[in-house]
């Protein structure tokens, strides 16, 4: 397994798009996708465009993190 | 074996997600909260006023949004129901109202005071921002 580890949200699409199971995710990485998943709700939106990049990109952290949840319970 | 421990993730952690999806007009995705409630339903008797609160906006959203669309049909799975976990948060908000600071009581009611279901805790939330506001101004 490679350990991600990593607070770079390019090492986590990558983690998200080649599957996850190649990767080890570290709590302090679900705590990163955690607050990256607030921080995109945070920021402000002025065009229906503009909130439908943030839902889309809120979505798929959200998707790896409870990707990771699962496999720890 | 789990990749990581997930000793570190509190139920606060998972709410803060919840309620950020929801702020981002998330309103659709019955599964994904049913599997992030996974995490939260354990412990739910440990909850905060302010987990309390972020959980109830967020779930009467995402059922004000989907009533009024006419998917209520999408407001439960298998094993999450948005009605029924309302019921719980609400019944352990109502518990514990009047130990209840002014910002948690208005955002609840907030959340409620136009659901005619919940007019009952409404009234007692309204009654507890007035009397917090009283004490503030003496």
């Amino acid at each position: 397994m490679t350990d991600l580890n990593h607070k770079d949200i390019s090492k986590f699409q990558e983690a998200f798009e080649n599957g996850l199971d190649s990767f080890k995710f570290t709590t302090e990485d679900l705590l990163t996708l955690k607050v990256m998943i607030h921080s995109t709700a945070k920021v402000k939106v002025k065009e229906e465009h503009d909130l439908k990049v943030n839902r889309d990109f809120a979505l798929k952290l959200a998707r790896i993190y409870i990707g990771i949840g699962k496999d720890a319970f | 074996m789990p990749r990581t421990s997930w000793k570190d993730v509190k139920p606060r952690h998972v709410t803060e997600i919840i309620y950020s999806l929801v702020k981002l007009k998330e309103y659709e995705n019955i599964e994904m909260y049913s599997d992030l409630f996974e995490h939260i339903r354990p412990h739910i008797n440990k909850l905060n006023n302010q987990d309390i609160s972020m959980l109830v906006w967020s779930l009467s959203k995402i059922q004000f949004f989907n009533i009024r669309a006419g998917n209520s049909i999408i407001l439960a799975t298998e094993s999450f129901s948005v009605k029924s976990m309302l019921k719980i948060l609400l019944e352990r908000a109502e518990k514990k109202i009047f130990k209840m600071d002014g910002t948690t009581a208005s955002m609840l009611y907030n959340s409620l005071h136009q659901q005619p279901s919940y007019m009952n805790l409404s009234l007692k939330l309204k009654s507890q921002m007035e009397s917090l506001s009283k004490e503030e101004t003496k």
